[in-house]
C-alpha cells in the first residue's frame, strides 16, 4: 500500500481528468496478454483504489467491456488508456503512468508472469538515449488547470 | 536503419482495427518520455517501425490525434489500444510492440526518452513475481479467458467486435 494523498492525472490530450483521494494499493505491473493489448504495451502498471475514490473532473472516458467480468475506460479522442474496472469489486485500477507525478509509485508485485516479454527484466541494460528536442506539443501539463486548451 | 523483410500482423484488442505489415526496421525500442508514457498509458513505449509503404490497414482504420506538430497517435476509436506512433516527416509507422500479434519477436535494443524513466526502472528484475496469470485467482482468470472480447493473436476471416459502451 502507499502513502494516502490526493493525487490528479488524466488522458494524453486532456479531454479526460481525474482526482483520486485514496492509498494506491498494490501496485502491481501487470504482464497478461488483455493489459498488453489494451495499451499496445508490454507491461502495465496499476494501482488499485475504492471506486469511489475516483472523481472526473473534466469530462467522462469511453468504456470497452474486455470481458464479461471487466470494462476497461479510455479517452475517446486521444486514446489514452486509463483504468481497469472489475464487476462487483468496488474497486478501480489506475494505469500509474496517466498520473500526474507516476515517477516514484513503484509496483511491488508483477503478474501474469507467463506472458512477460522474455527481454523484460533486462531491459534497464540496454542503452540509453535521452529524448531530442520535440517542438510544441499538444499534450496536457501534469498538473490540473482550469480550462483547457 | 537495416530493414528486414518479415510477415506481421497485429491489431487492437477489440479486433475492429488490424494491420499487417511486409517489411519492418530494425529500430525496436522503448520510449520513456512523457508523451509515449501518456499515449499508452504506461511506463514507457515499445515501439518497433514498419516503413509506410509496407503497412496496410486490413480492416478499419485507427483514429489518429496529432500529440505534437509533427508527430500522429494511432488508437482504436472502439477499444483505446494505442497502436502507433507517427513522425509525419519520416516515412515509417512505429508500431505498439503490445499491439503485435507476436510481441516477443522484436526485442528492444535501446531505451529511449530516459530523461523520463520512471525512478525504479532499475529495480524491475527485484520485483517479486506472483505469478502466471492463472496462477493468483484461478477462477477469475478462468472466467476472464471464456468471456474475453479481445481478438486472437493472429488473421481471422471475418470478426465481430464487441462495440463499445
Ligand atoms: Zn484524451
Ligand atoms: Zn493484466
Ligand atoms: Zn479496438
Ligand atoms: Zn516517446
Amino acid at each position: 500500500m502507499i502513502r494516502f494523498e490526493p493525487m490528479s492525472g488524466g488522458c494524453q490530450c486532456g479531454a479526460l481528468r481525474y482526482h483520486i483521494e485514496a492509498a494506491l494499493e498494490g501496485p502491481e505491473l501487470c504482464h497478461c496478454r488483455m493489459c498488453q493489448k489494451a495499451h499496445g504495451a508490454p507491461a502495465v502498471a496499476w494501482g488499485t483504489i475504492p471506486a469511489a475514490a475516483l472523481v472526473w473532473s473534466r469530462g467522462l472516458p469511453a468504456e470497452f467491456r474486455s470481458s464479461d467480468h471487466a470494462v476497461r475506460e479510455f479517452c475517446a479522442r486521444c486514446g489514452t488508456p486509463l483504468i481497469f474496472r472489475p464487476d462487483g469489486q468496488g474497486t478501480i485500477d489506475i494505469a500509474l503512468a496517466t498520473l500526474d507525478q507516476p515517477q516514484d509509485i513503484a509496483p511491488e508485485e508483477q503478474y501474469g508472469i507467463d506472458t512477460r516479454m522474455p527481454w523484460f527484466p533486462g531491459a534497464h541494460l540496454l542503452p540509453a538515449k535521452p529524448s531530442p528536442g520535440r517542438g510544441r506539443t499538444f499534450q496536457h501539463p501534469d498538473h490540473d488547470t482550469p480550462t483547457w486548451p | 536503419m537495416d530493414r528486414v523483410d518479415i510477415e506481421v500482423s497485429g491489431g487492437c484488442q477489440c479486433g475492429a482495427v488490424r494491420y499487417h505489415a511486409t517489411q519492418m526496421l530494425d529500430n525496436s525500442h522503448l520510449c520513456h518520455c512523457r508523451m509515449c508514457q501518456k499515449a499508452v498509458g504506461g511506463i514507457f513505449a515499445a515501439l518497433v517501425a514498419a516503413p509506410d509503404e509496407k503497412l496496410v490497414w486490413t480492416r478499419g482504420e485507427p483514429a489518429v490525434w496529432r500529440s505534437s506538430e509533427h508527430v500522429e497517435r494511432g488508437f482504436c476509436a472502439n477499444c483505446g489500444t494505442p497502436l502507433f506512433y507517427r513522425d509525419v516527416n519520416n516515412g515509417r509507422t512505429n508500431l505498439t510492440i503490445g499491439s503485435l500479434d507476436n510481441p516477443g519477436d522484436f526485442p528492444p535494443h535501446a531505451n529511449s526518452g530516459t530523461e523520463n524513466m520512471v525512478g525504479w526502472f532499475q529495480t524491475i528484475p527485484t520485483i517479486e513475481d506472483d505469478g502466471a496469470t492463472e496462477a493468483d485467482r484461478e477462477d477469475w482468470a478462468a472466467a476472464i479467458k471464456a468471456s474475453n472480447n479481445q481478438h486472437p493473436d493472429r488473421d481471422t476471416e471475418s470478426w465481430n467486435a464487441k462495440p463499445r459502451q
